[in-house]
């Protein structure tokens, strides 16, 4: 059972990870023996061209699926060992998402999407948070209205304060601004880069821009399953 | 090629969902198509048993009390151009077995070729012998092991005859010599029949009019279909209220249809909305999803044709014994089988398509009129479908002032159909109001929840507003079930009760004796030697006496009785009124009704003796027959009819005597094959009759709810589909699985409680229909409102824990489809 106090150490591991889909000739291997650790606070930007494996690899870290090979440890519990229920909590607790697509809840209007992370960890100061939270992102303003009001770049930022208002140790960003025009790009990468140093939280990115790569205090390529350095 | 990829291919793909639409259509169609079947079938048993009685006859002479045998002479003058033959048509019990025989009283040698009977050549020569010999149906012999030359002992008006028993060659009627029946059924009086067989080589009508003239007014010649006809229309009534009844699990359907093509609009808007960009024209998706209702409706219609078929024996045999039991006792005799017609597979084939066509309207406009722009642009998944309810309260009102007005309307040819049309617009008055009442309270009580903490109640109320259209089908549907379950509950309720107490004003004394086959169309007049005797019989206080007898007032069915005490001062049935009160001449309320008759007005009564003038002093309420009591006081009686012989009487029981004791001494004293029945057990068996009639009733209302909850499951199966996306987001944000699944059942219990609380506004307006409207129009009888509180609780109890368990599987689904391809799929 995942305790409840941070482990020391990176708050993910990835050690000779792979993940293959299908069966027989059939098979693809999106991910070929991954290793990776990334250390609390820490920005780490992994570039790769579209299909190269990056959102595969996002959902083994963030323990939303089980690789065919090889071990993650998320806060230093490993993953494989862990129940569907203790692993939900302990996603619920670490992590925080943020989704090309926003994927804000439909129903729900802006303040009950940041809302949501607090509800089901039965946090205190719901409204509080919520609202220093879109002050953060700067939509105040927007807290009553439902998604479909938003720009794109207003539901990023959304998903960014989201992802980002329980002060997980860890924040898995997949393409965040692969639906965003240049300048509301620019603020949504801002925004991540610093409300994560204020947290403290690392931040594994993965992007294919290399602009919104220029924060991250470390980059890395993934390209055919395989993960190294970025080509100079 | 598109209906393949977009509908056809993703029917294919969620099979099971599918097959629950398909299922959920099939049982609102074959409900339909098996009460129209049972329906037809009850007529059709009408057609058997007259088809027997007539035996090849062109016309059939009948009247409301047997013809006597001195009528005959009068005919004597057509016999050059026609054959005249009597007959007697009875009904025998049979006291060893239970059982009860209907018994036709014909000359056996005269018509034993025509009717295929064989007899020796010593029966044909000097008559069928005695024991008299009794030709009786195949099935009887079966049921109960008897055998050719055994002797079956019958009770005919009220005394035991033993007959000889050989197999009748026909199965609906047991056949007796007429000298044998008079003497069995008529053994004091003057010979009379129960009716004339008439066959002419010329023409039946100038014949039929010289036969009028003949005979009493109050008889009538007709031909066989047109008793037929008679017949049925006196089941009309009944027909049409089963029907209408039937038509509720479809219009349940219907509303499942429209959900289930919404919800592929939805799901595949993407697809639309490419089809639209690459050029498919807006008629063209209409056509599409204007198919894929049609294609549900007609393969699901096609199954519940034959699903109809298959339940249309067990339907009939239900509307039978309603129809025996009210209607006509004889209806029970032939038994028709229940077939399925080339014109059932054309109504069902297209009611279904119809009601494919009229669900599937609306999501499939809303599918040709999306904007591709809008569709396609990045996050437009987000965008939510809350639909304008503000349309929804101005329509209501317009309903429910048309329910108002036509329930206002006067009945057509005694048949309540704007009655119908009131209860219809009732339930599309709170159909309409539905999106407007959730617009107005999903979120409010969202805030409150998800405020509160009750973070899953609170999604799933915001996940129910946020989809509110589909959300208002879902509650419309099961609310509809709901209604008309808890409408007819209460006017069943209430009419039990109503009767219940009834029977307790009717019914003053302690035992009660009839004839054994004593039955509603022949109440069978008591033996000389029981009236006799009746009088002495030791530990009765007082008898008091009443007399029963079918009759005909203007030209429609009715039944004449009259009460007297026989000995003492003997407890006679209370009448309430409904207007005026005691008098000569009281007249039940369908009679009233049925005539328009009230306190003070006239008419003339054509009687036996002469026409009798007579004014109503009294309408009483009366629960015993649809088609009129009229009760006179027995001085009035014997002028038009003579002296009235008791077909039942009442005992009370003296000072110190119990009724079980009273009882004891009667089936001591009184001779004869009679039934005694004290007053409990009475009361049990009106109201064991009454459950009966309304047996059929609850299968439908049942079959109806089952429809409605099917149709939750299958649009919470279609929810997950649709919403795997969001699951995944819960998950993504820490929801366990777990919490995913009770999020589906909390959804289908607050669905369930809407439905709830609006089914009861239904069921309330419909009980009110039903009872102060349907009722009155159809049968001629006033019903006091007594709702079945706990039956009610507990069927709503019952329908919320159904709804909730329909979510069971869906919510399994949705753990499973929560995952982060559900994502990517995006």
């Amino acid at each position: 059972m995942a305790g409840t106090n941070p482990q020391p150490g990176p708050v993910v591991r990835a050690e000779a990870v792979s993940k293959r889909y299908g069966a027989g000739a059939a098979a693809t291997e999106a991910l070929r023996s991954v290793t990776l650790a990334v250390t609390p606070g820490e920005f780490v930007a992994i570039m790769g061209r579209s299909g190269g494996g990056k959102t595969t690899l996002l959902n083994l870290l963030g323990g939303m699926d089980v690789p065919s090979s090889g071990v993650i440890y998320l806060d230093g519990h490993n993953t494989a060992t862990l129940s569907d229920d203790a692993l939900t909590l302990l996603r619920r607790r670490t992590l925080g998402f943020v989704f090309q697509a926003f994927h804000l809840l439909p129903t729900l209007t802006v303040a009950e999407n940041l809302a949501v992370p607090l509800w089901l960890s039965s946090s205190a100061d719901v409204p509080e948070r919520v609202a220093a939270a879109a002050a953060r992102v700067g939509l105040t303003a927007k807290l009553p209205s439902f998604p479909n009001q938003l720009s794109g770049g207003e539901a990023q930022r959304v998903a960014v304060a989201r992802a980002l208002i329980h002060a997980p140790r860890l924040v898995l960003a997949d393409e965040p601004t692969g639906n965003l025009d240049t300048t509301a790009a620019a603020v949504v990468i801002d925004l991540l880069h610093q409300l994560s140093r204020e947290q403290g939280s690392a931040v594994v990115l993965a992007t294919h821009s290399a602009e919104a790569a220029r924060h991250a205090d470390r980059t890395l390529y993934l390209g055919d399953g395989v993960l190294g350095a970025a080509p100079a | 090629m598109f209906f393949r990829a977009l509908i056809a291919r993703p029917l294919r793909h969620d099979l099971g969902r599918t097959l629950l639409s398909l299922v959920a259509i099939a049982l609102g169609v074959a409900v339909v198509i098996a009460i129209r079947i049972a329906n037809r079938a009850a007529v059709a048993s009408f057609a058997s048993t007259t088809a027997v009685l007539a035996n090849g006859a062109d016309l059939l002479v009948t009247g409301p009390a047997p013809i006597p045998a001195t009528l005959l002479p009068r005919l004597f003058p057509l016999n050059a151009e026609a054959e005249i033959l009597p007959f007697l048509h009875r009904r025998a019990y049979d006291p060893e077995h239970h059982d009860a025989l209907d018994i036709l009283g014909l000359d056996l040698v005269a018509e034993a070729s025509q009717r295929g009977i064989a007899l020796s050549a010593e029966q044909s020569q000097s008559g069928v012998g005695y024991p008299p010999l009794l030709l009786v149906p195949h099935d009887y012999l079966t049921r109960h092991s008897l055998h050719s030359g055994d002797t079956l002992r019958l009770a005919l008006s009220g005394r035991l005859h033993a007959f000889t028993v050989a197999p009748a060659p026909s199965g609906d009627f047991a056949l007796l010599d007429l000298p044998d029946a008079l003497e069995a059924f008529e053994p004091n009086a003057a010979p009379t029949f129960d009716g004339l067989r008439v066959t002419t080589a010329g023409k039946a009508d100038a014949l039929a009019a010289r036969l009028q003239r003949a005979i009493p007014a109050a008889d009538t010649v007709s031909a066989p279909s047109a008793q037929v006809a008679n017949q049925a229309q006196m089941l009309a009534a009944f027909r049409a209220n089963l029907a209408a009844l039937s038509y509720v699990a479809l219009l349940v359907g219907l509303f499942l249809i429209y959900n289930t093509v919404s919800i592929s609009v939805v799901r595949r808007r993407l697809a639309i909305a490419t089809l639209r960009a690459l050029g498919a024209s807006r008629r063209s998706l209409l056509r599409l999803f204007l198919a894929e209702g049609a294609a549900l409706a007609l393969v699901g219609g096609a199954g519940g044709v034959l699903l109809g078929w298959l339940i249309a024996s067990r339907a009939l045999t239900l509307v039978q014994r309603t129809v025996a039991s009210l209607y006509v006792p004889g209806a029970a005799v032939a038994r028709p089988m229940a077939f399925l017609a080339s014109s059932d597979w054309l109504w069902g084939l297209g009611l279904a398509l119809a009601a494919g066509l009229l669900a599937a309207w609306a999501p499939a406009r809303q599918a040709a009129g999306l904007r591709p722009a809008t569709v396609l642009r990045p996050g437009a998944a987000e965008a939510a479908v809350r639909a304008r309810a503000a349309w929804g309260w101005p329509a209501s009102l317009v309903l429910a002032a048309a329910t108002v007005a036509f329930a206002r309307l006067p009945a057509v040819h005694h048949q309540p159909w704007f009655g119908f049309a009131a209860a219809l617009t009732a339930v599309l008055a709170w159909a309409a109001l539905t999106p407007w009442i959730l617009a107005h309270i999903l979120p409010p009580l969202r805030r409150v929840l998800l405020r509160r903490h009750h973070t899953l109640s609170g999604l799933a109320a915001a996940s129910l507003a946020g989809a509110l259209r589909r959300t208002a089908i879902l509650v419309i549907a099961v609310a509809t079930a709901i209604g008309v379950m808890l409408g007819v509950a209460i006017m069943v309720g209430s009419f039990r009760q109503t009767v219940n107490l009834w029977l307790a004003q009717q019914l003053q004394n302690d035992v009660f004796v009839q004839a054994a086959d004593w039955d509603r169309n022949h109440p069978v007049p008591l033996p000389p030697a029981v009236l006799a005797a009746a009088t002495t019989v030791p530990g009765a206080a007082s008898v008091a006496a009443s007399h029963t007898q079918p009759w005909t007032f203007r030209q429609q069915p009715i039944t004449i009785n009259t009460r007297w005490s026989l000995r003492g001062a003997a407890a006679l049935p209370r009448y309430r009124f409904l207007a005026g009160g005691p008098g000569q001449v009281i007249v039940s309320e369908p009679f009233a009704r049925r005539f328009r008759l009230w306190p003070g007005d006239r008419f003339t009564l054509e009687t036996p003796n002469r026409p009798l003038s007579l004014s109503v002093s009294g309408v009483f309420y009366d629960y015993s027959s649809d088609r009129g009591l009229l009760t006179l006081d027995p001085a009035t009686f014997t002028q038009g009819f003579g002296p009235p012989t008791p077909t039942e009487l009442g005992f009370d029981a003296a000072a110190g005597v119990t009724p079980d004791l009273l009882h004891l001494q009667l089936q001591q004293h009184l001779p004869g094959a009679l039934t005694f029945l004290d007053n409990a057990t009475l009361r049990r068996q009106a109201l064991g009759v009454f459950d009966q009639t309304f047996r059929i009733t609850y299968a439908l209302e049942i079959i109806t709810l089952l429809v409605a909850i099917l149709g939750v499951g299958n649009t919470l199966l279609a929810v997950v589909l649709e919403r795997a996306r969001e699951f995944a987001i819960l998950r993504f944000l820490g929801a366990t699985r777990t919490q995913i699944r009770r999020l589906l059942l909390a959804e289908a219990g607050v669905v369930a409680l809407l439905a709830l609380a609006i089914g009861w506004g239904m069921a309330m307006a419909l009980a009110y229909i039903l009872v102060r409207v349907i009722n009155v129009q159809s049968f001629g009888w006033t019903i006091q409102l007594h709702p079945p509180v706990a039956f009610l609780l507990l069927a709503s109890a019952a329908v919320w824990v159904a709804t909730v368990a329909a979510a069971t599987l869906p919510a399994r689904a949705a753990r499973r489809h929560a995952t982060p391809a559900a994502l990517e799929a995006e």
